[in-house]
């Protein structure tokens, strides 16, 4: 293996394929949301639960997990997702999935959580110099925002 | 010279490192590299001959028109057409297959026509057909593959129920992209011929790889792209029977395409220039001539040959694996100089991932080809594809980062 793929399938992101966290299905769950890529076939349903309800002023989720098929990082990507979520109210998920993408895209915003406070999600900037992958490592990040979206 | 090292010195792009390791190019069905001879064809036109054809009287312009019109004929010797006018040059294969199913499907088609397709297009020769089929109210019908991985080619023993005097036209490929299946492209033509069926060929794959004869193969319309047979991008022919092309409509309109224009209508020339609106692609029509010179001086059987053995090897590599799908032709069929596969559990873009860290370029996806996918329940697959710069380390180099691939992700 070249540095570069070290590098990218570092040892998160092949911690997470290898044993995902939070795979299959959540009958609690009150929020769900699919995003599939065609072009590769990826597919990623995020199932969340926010207690004490989605509309509540308080909520927060209190579950995440995930269900889908597809490459490797679009599947550790959705591992770490759900590991990342739980316990965030939805504004809070909101910032760190916009945070994620401009990571994962190489295009940092005011507002963005830092890096240093990411922990294992900061695996995922690898992916930035490889283009054709970023749709793989966002289609988890992309069904969060579509879950939370009201 | 002969197919393979020899060639190496003419293709500059192929002696360089990828990723820290010497670029092993495997992506050839999606666009070939190009020799020196080529780039120089382009250089040489702008520097000397560049100027607008056709009705230009000055010496530059008489000067283009003539490496143009040269070039026009050298591409019909390339395909054995009898007549350089049924050349007409076109961006590639896609708009060579959307200007037949724009201008000959707009004259030609009616409700309850049908249009008979194979389950093993590209897009390419899909979409174009169902915006036609959607205008003119035909219906697409499409031959089926047979075998769970398609291995099998098509289902020729169903190809009279196919093929029936509705059949108006039967467009298919001459080569799988997908599936490196060679089509029998002579009894299809005649087939449909019987019928009274206008056939349509997708030669992008076959094109600068295989012999190719349109007589021999008796059919009336042929696409190809001059980027996948060591020309460059933006250049491709569509090639019709005359009496076929100068019946057809105009698709576009604009300046070269036409022999008199009033205010309230214009009359049109005769093929190709009835279908060459505006100012052709002139430099690339004429370094795709060049390619055509230096594919024939290596000549077609002997890359032919050489493909065919470098896809049977890569074919018999793929044996070493275990838990890996392959589709298209079995060991021993003939085999285009191509392999698509898919790991049971490593996705294709993985394994293009780490090839690529390898310096192996390979391709992988739908491969523009989203219902046969569906159909043999594969999300995507990688292939390798070979050329005349391949050589047989290569396929060495192939095997190799495969291993690699499964070293990392079982």
């Amino acid at each position: 293996m070249s540095e570069a793929s070290a590098e990218l399938y570092q040892a998160v992101i092949d911690d997470h394929r290898r044993r995902p966290r939070n795979r299959g299905p959540l009958p609690t769950a009150n929020r769900v949301a699919t995003r599939e890529n065609p072009l590769c076939g990826d597919v990623c349903t995020l199932h969340l639960q926010l207690l004490p309800s989605p509309e509540s002023p308080e909520a927060r989720i209190a579950a995440a997990r995930f269900t889908g098929a597809g490459c490797a990082l679009s599947q550790a990507s959705a591992s770490l997702a759900t590991v990342a979520l739980a316990g965030l109210t939805p504004a809070e998920a909101r910032t760190l999935a916009a945070t994620v993408e401009s990571l994962i895209l190489g295009t940092p915003r005011t507002g963005d959580t830092p890096v240093a406070a990411l922990a294992d999600l900061a695996a995922l900037s690898a992916v930035r110099a490889l283009p054709a992958r970023h749709p793989c490592a966002l289609l988890p990040w992309q069904a969060a925002l579509a879950a939370l979206s009201p | 010279m002969r197919p393979g090292s020899d060639t190496l010195p003419d293709f500059p792009a192929l002696t360089q490192q990828v990723n820290g390791k010497p670029l092993v190019y495997l992506d050839s069905g999606a666009t070939s590299q190009k020799p020196r001879q080529v780039m120089a064809a382009l250089g040489a036109y702008y520097a000397h001959d560049n100027a607008n054809v056709h009705r230009g009287l000055h010496a530059l312009s008489m000067r283009a028109t003539e490496a143009y019109e040269n070039a026009r004929a050298r591409l019909a010797r390339f395909i054995h057409a009898t007549d350089p006018a049924e050349i007409v040059f076109t961006r590639g294969t896609t708009e060579s297959i959307n200007l037949v199913a724009s201008s000959w499907c707009s004259a030609n088609l009616r409700p309850g026509d049908e249009i008979l397709l194979t389950e093993m297009e590209h897009h390419s020769n899909l979409v174009p057909w169902q915006l036609a089929a959607a205008r003119s109210g035909a219906t697409i019908r499409y031959l089926p593959v047979l075998g769970p991985d398609a291995e099998h080619g098509l289902d020729l023993g169903r190809l009279d129920e196919f093929l029936t005097p509705r059949t108006r036209l039967f467009a298919f490929t001459h080569i799988s992209n997908t599936l490196g299946i060679v089509n029998p492209a002579a009894e299809l033509c005649a087939r449909a011929r019987a019928v009274g069926a206008v056939t349509l060929i997708d030669a992008a794959q076959s094109i600068g790889h295989e012999p190719l004869d349109v007589q021999a193969l008796g059919c009336d319309f042929l696409a190809f792209s001059g980027h996948k047979m060591c020309g460059p991008t933006g250049i491709g022919v569509l090639y019709g029977r005359r009496q076929l092309l100068d019946t057809m409509p105009p698709w576009q309109g604009g300046g070269g395409m036409i022999e008199n224009v009033e205010f309230s209508h214009s009359t049109w020339k005769p093929a190709p220039e009835r279908f060459e609106a505006g100012t052709p692609n002139i430099a690339d029509a004429i370094a795709l001539a060049t390619a055509c010179d230096y594919i024939d001086a290596l000549g077609r059987e002997a890359i032919s040959a050489h493909d065919h053995h470098l896809g049977a090897l890569a074919r018999a590599a793929l044996d070493e694996f275990s838990g890996l799908r392959v589709l298209g032709p079995v060991s021993g069929q003939p085999r285009a100089g191509m392999v698509s596969f898919a790991f049971n559990d490593i996705h294709a873009h993985d394994v293009i991932t780490v090839a690529d860290q390898q310096g192996v370029a390979l391709r992988g996806g739908h491969h523009c080809n989203m219902p046969l996918m569906k159909k043999l329940g594969l999300p995507s697959t990688a292939r390798a594809s070979f050329y005349l710069y391949n050589t047989e380390q290569d396929v060495a180099a192939f095997a190799a980062s495969l291993r690699k691939v499964v070293k990392f992700f079982r």
